[in-house]
């Protein structure tokens, strides 16, 4: 009978206990406390949707960051949301229009969220900035999606995602290990800009098992992410594969460097060009569209690096131009 | 009558009427904005929701939105304008060129360098405006200590001031071309100023500043009405010119490095309320008053149209500064030449 | 040396400096070309020798566009201090590049252009219609033409809106941003020979009308009264030099972006040397202008290793110093 009791009341306790969750989420500007599960959440990272998306869950409002894109979402977001209709935020933090939105979870993790502007959101609903310890937009996209999960009360499906793209990395490392010994370099052309070994599309591309080449890292500069290489000097970009990525006017933007044809990346065939959705899928490096550009840019990369100087790599016509669609 | 006598006890003094009138026109003017700036917004308030906020009878984000919000980037919006009003007229009427401005002197592009430098260094914007403001002291510093030669000469400090901001200036662009664009953008917001989002921490600094160094610029009009008349003339008069001259300087300086640091280096108002001040009141310069209002309402008037932008964009109150201050000065301009001609 | 003859000289020391830093730029740089092979590039081009294509796709055109545009900007800075007869007048004042910032971003903006050759045209006319705009409300319809103190103000009030406006695209769109905050550096790099070609004929227009404003404008110097005086139709010749000034400066500004200082700078170089004659000032204005931006050029190829420099910033630390020791050892510069 006391048996009985006492796990009556350690069920009416557990059951409580559960029912006001609340979660303690710890972020560069403070600690926002959850409780229960959020239905109104305000997305204003700029790919803050892609996280919550792919958590199954659809915000009410989300950030617009580039593109022409119907709702603002990119393709690979497109399925997620579905038939919602989130409410577009264009432009800078406006405190009113999310005031009016009456959200209980405010997401800002990429957004340059400012310390004043917290302030005064966090008196609207819980708001969430950048994880402690890192700037504005440094953070992975591992730690955004854990802190997204907490935040929503998905943690475990948090880390399923996380995992399964993580997985989906070692299958194509593994099925390639000679890019283990190979360089890339992904370069923006308009201004013969190389993205760094720390920058998201520097990581991506050694998250492949690419390396890094040392000669463009020797060029001393101010933001290591971000490196201008002189045209004479393009040579330090020569490397195994050599990624180029979307500009507008491209083929204009190509023909306008001159020892372009004197890289052997070029003569052998080794270049791969991205387009603007799959750069975007690339510039995002969310739970969404990380699947959607290792889908895309694997075939490319296999041609590109296939040994063969005859294959014609996905994307580009024969005499090295980017086909337009 | 151009003139009228105001009598306060046994103190009386004569006043141009046309002066008083155009001061007491943008005094209401700025109230008037003021209020209709409190009370309207995209989140709907009304004159019963203001009184209950301020009994604390109103609901928490009511509150927060009039009180927090609203209110204390309206008390910026003005003390900045104030601020940037008088330095501008101070430093055009001592410098003698209508093209003299803090902006000038190098404190634009100085702010520039400090706030990138802040981000980069610190990896943060939440100092950014300080740092905006100890780098626009540094250029004014050296610009005053490079111009320095027995005293001041006007002109050989804006020549030195035009071509140190120039240099700086390059700086910064070199600056913004070495991060991603993500980051870049969100600096750039910054390089125009801010009005969004102020503390009544900011608040406070700011009318504190202006209450010392308000009143220290209206004392020193008087003997920078006499520089204005040329040097020889005020030495004659009793000024000691270098001095006053350096005296001015500084206070101008100080009173633009208090609005930088609250509010960034929003451009332009220092530059056009002098001008305007002059246009709308025909007095022979200074007239600090009138162009420190001026500078208020100009700043107000951004803010609210910052605000006020369709489809929900919002965009620094930076940018509307010279949107709003560019077309009035050049319809003074117009209207002088058309006075001159006729 | 007695001063004539010393100023005599100047010029054609001037010249031959230029053209030697020119014959320099060709052979130096992040890739020494030797002689032998720039001979060969230029009679016997191989399309696969990367020298070769250094030096006929990158050099030779970033030579000529440095030796051109530093000389317009030079010219047209001593036309501007000439016609305002204020020694701090830059053709920066008119707009010029103010407007050509808001040509650019409009047209990354709308129409999405990136490659640097799409930018030419809308930074011309933007140029051209700042300018149009800052001389009619300069007052270019008034009795003697452009007021130059209401011009420069009307400058300043119009840069300063465009600037607003630049800014304003530069916030809401992410590619403008990335595109312009290379162009508004200001450099010779990464021009072609084929993009000078299509400036050319402004240039064309532009330097034998600032020559012929020059000339013009020495009765101006006493004063307008006394030009009228003289039989000088004021108002002619002011639109003249502003004219000159503009198809420069807008030329330069929409080949290389906007570069500070040359036309502040050089007229102050050349004045102890060439004195009170106009159109002796322009021609050493010229010559010193295309000296500046061709040494900033090359210069900007060794001062960080295996990077280069942009002219506009190696204009600009040159620059910011000599204006500081020029205005120092000077007497009190008359407003």
């Amino acid at each position: 009978m006391r048996l009985a009791a006492v796990t009556l009341v350690m069920a009416v306790a557990f059951a409580q206990a559960a029912l006001s969750q609340s979660r303690m989420i710890e972020h560069a500007y403070g600690t926002a406390q959850v409780s229960g599960t959020p239905e109104r959440i305000v997305s204003l990272s700029y790919i803050g949707h892609d996280f919550l998306l792919a958590l199954d869950v659809k915000p009410i409002a989300l950030r617009h960051w580039y593109g022409n894109f119907e709702k603002a979402v990119w393709p690979w977001a497109e399925d997620a949301l579905g038939d919602a209709e989130p409410v577009i935020l264009y432009g800078g933090i406006d405190i009113e229009q999310i005031a009016m939105l009456a959200p209980d979870l405010i997401l800002a993790q990429w957004s340059g969220l400012t310390e004043r502007e917290y302030a005064l959101l966090s008196q609207i609903a819980p708001t969430i900035a950048h994880p402690k310890g890192e700037r504005a937009y440094s953070a992975s996209w591992q730690q955004m999606t854990r802190q997204v999960g907490l935040a929503v009360g998905r943690e475990d499906e948090a880390e399923q995602v996380i995992s399964d793209i993580e997985d989906q990395f070692e299958a194509i490392r593994s099925a390639h290990p000679e890019w283990q010994s190979q360089t890339a370099i992904a370069i923006l052309p308009s201004r013969l800009s190389a993205f760094g070994a720390r920058d998201l599309r520097g990581r991506f591309l050694q998250d492949l098992g690419f390396q890094f080449p040392t000669a463009v890292s020797g060029i001393d500069d101010f933001d290591p992410n971000f490196i201008r290489i002189p045209h004479e000097a393009i040579g330090v970009a020569d490397t195994d594969l050599v990624v180029w990525v979307d500009t507008p006017d491209v083929n204009d933007v190509l023909a306008a460097i001159p020892l372009r044809h004197t890289m052997q990346a070029f003569q052998e065939g080794r270049e791969i060009y991205t387009d603007y959705e799959l750069t975007g899928a690339l510039n995002h490096s969310s739970p969404l569209s990380l699947p959607y550009a290792l889908d895309r840019i694997t075939p490319l990369i296999e041609a590109a690096t296939d040994g063969n100087p005859e294959t014609v790599v996905p994307g580009w016509t024969r005499d090295g131009k980017v086909i337009q669609p | 009558m151009t003139t009228m006598t105001l009598r306060i006890g046994g103190f009386s003094t004569r006043l141009p009427t046309r002066l008083v009138l155009v001061n007491a026109v943008l005094v209401i003017l700025l109230v008037a904005f003021a209020g209709q700036s409190l009370l309207a917004g995209t989140y709907p308030t009304s004159l019963a929701d203001l009184q209950n906020a301020l009994s604390g009878r109103a609901d928490k984000i009511t509150s927060m939105i009039l009180l927090d919000h609203r209110l204390p980037r309206i008390l910026t919006a003005i003390g900045v304008g104030l601020a940037f009003g008088l330095a501008g007229e101070t430093i055009q009427t001592l410098l003698k060129n209508p093209l003299a401005s803090p902006d000038i002197i190098g404190f634009s592009a100085g702010a520039g360098t400090g706030a990138v430098l802040t981000v980069v260094l610190l990896g943060t914007g939440t100092f950014v405006f300080l740092g905006a403001m100890l780098g626009g002291l540094t250029v004014a510093a050296l610009i005053l200590a490079l111009s320095w030669k027995r005293g001041i000469a006007p002109g050989q400090l804006v020549l030195m001031g035009i071509g140190i901001s120039l240099t700086v200036s390059v700086i910064n662009d070199l600056l913004m071309t070495r991060f991603d664009v993500t980051e870049a953008a969100q600096i750039a917001k910054w390089l125009v100023g801010s009005l969004e989002a102020r503390h009544w921490q900011d608040v406070s600094i700011l009318w504190l500043g202006l209450a010392c160094l308000g009143p220290l610029a209206f004392w020193f009009q008087f003997k920078l009405s006499r520089l204005a008349l040329g040097d020889e003339t005020a030495t004659v008069l009793g000024v000691a010119v270098d001095p006053a001259r350096m005296a001015t300087l500084l206070l101008a300086i100080g009173l633009v490095a208090l609005a930088v640091s609250v509010a960034g280096p929003l451009p332009f108002v220092a530059f056009v309320s002098g001008p305007i001040a002059h246009g709308l009141t025909r007095q022979p310069r200074p007239t600090l008053l009138c162009a420190a209002l001026v500078g208020a309402l100009v700043t107000l008037l951004a803010d609210t149209a910052s605000q006020s932008l369709p489809g929900g964009l919002t965009l620094p109150a930076g940018i509307f500064t010279a949107l709003i201050g560019a077309p009035v000065l050049l319809w003074c301009l117009i209207v002088e030449s058309r006075k001159r001609r006729g | 040396m007695t001063g004539a003859a010393r100023s005599s000289l100047v010029l054609p020391v001037g010249l031959a400096i230029t053209m030697l830093l020119a014959i320099l730029s060709l052979r130096f740089g992040l890739r020494d070309i030797a002689w032998p092979e720039i001979w060969n590039a230029l009679f016997a081009f191989d399309p696969m020798n990367a020298d070769h294509i250094t030096l006929r796709e990158l050099r030779l055109s970033r030579v000529t566009a440095a030796l051109i545009g530093g000389a317009a900007l030079g010219l047209a800075g001593a036309l501007m201090q000439a016609m305002t007869r204020n020694p701090l007048a830059d053709p920066g004042l008119l707009g010029v590049n103010g407007g050509a910032a808001i040509g650019v971003v409009i047209s990354i903006w709308i129409l999405g252009a990136s490659a640097q050759a799409a930018l030419i045209a809308p930074a011309l006319i933007g140029a051209g219609i700042a300018a149009v705009l800052v001389l009619v409300l300069g007052g270019a319809a008034h009795r003697s033409g452009p007021d130059p103190t209401r011009l420069v103000l009307a400058g300043a009030a119009l840069s300063a809106l465009f600037l607003a406006l630049t800014w304003a695209v530069l916030l809401m769109s992410r590619e403008a941003l990335d595109v312009f905050r290379f162009w508004v550096l200001g450099g010779f790099t990464g021009i072609s020979m084929t993009q000078v070609m299509a400036v050319l004929p402004v240039y064309a227009v532009g330097f034998p009308l600032a020559f012929l404003a020059a000339r013009l404008l020495s009765p101006l110097i006493l004063g307008d009264d006394a030009a009228r005086a003289l039989g000088v139709r004021v108002w002619l010749v002011r639109l003249i030099c502003v004219g000159a000034v503009v198809l420069l400066c807008g030329a330069t500004v929409s080949l290389a972006g906007p570069i500070a200082f040359v036309g502040l700078l050089v007229p102050h170089l050349v004045r102890p040397f060439t004195g009170v004659s106009i159109p002796k000032l322009a021609l050493g204005s010229t010559i010193l202008g295309a000296c500046l931006a061709t040494f900033a050029d090359l210069a900007g190829r060794f001062l960080l290793p295996g990077r280069e420099v942009e002219a506009g910033v190696v204009i600009a630390m040159i620059g910011g110093p000599a204006l500081v020791i020029l205005v120092r050892r000077r007497q009190e510069v008359p407003l």
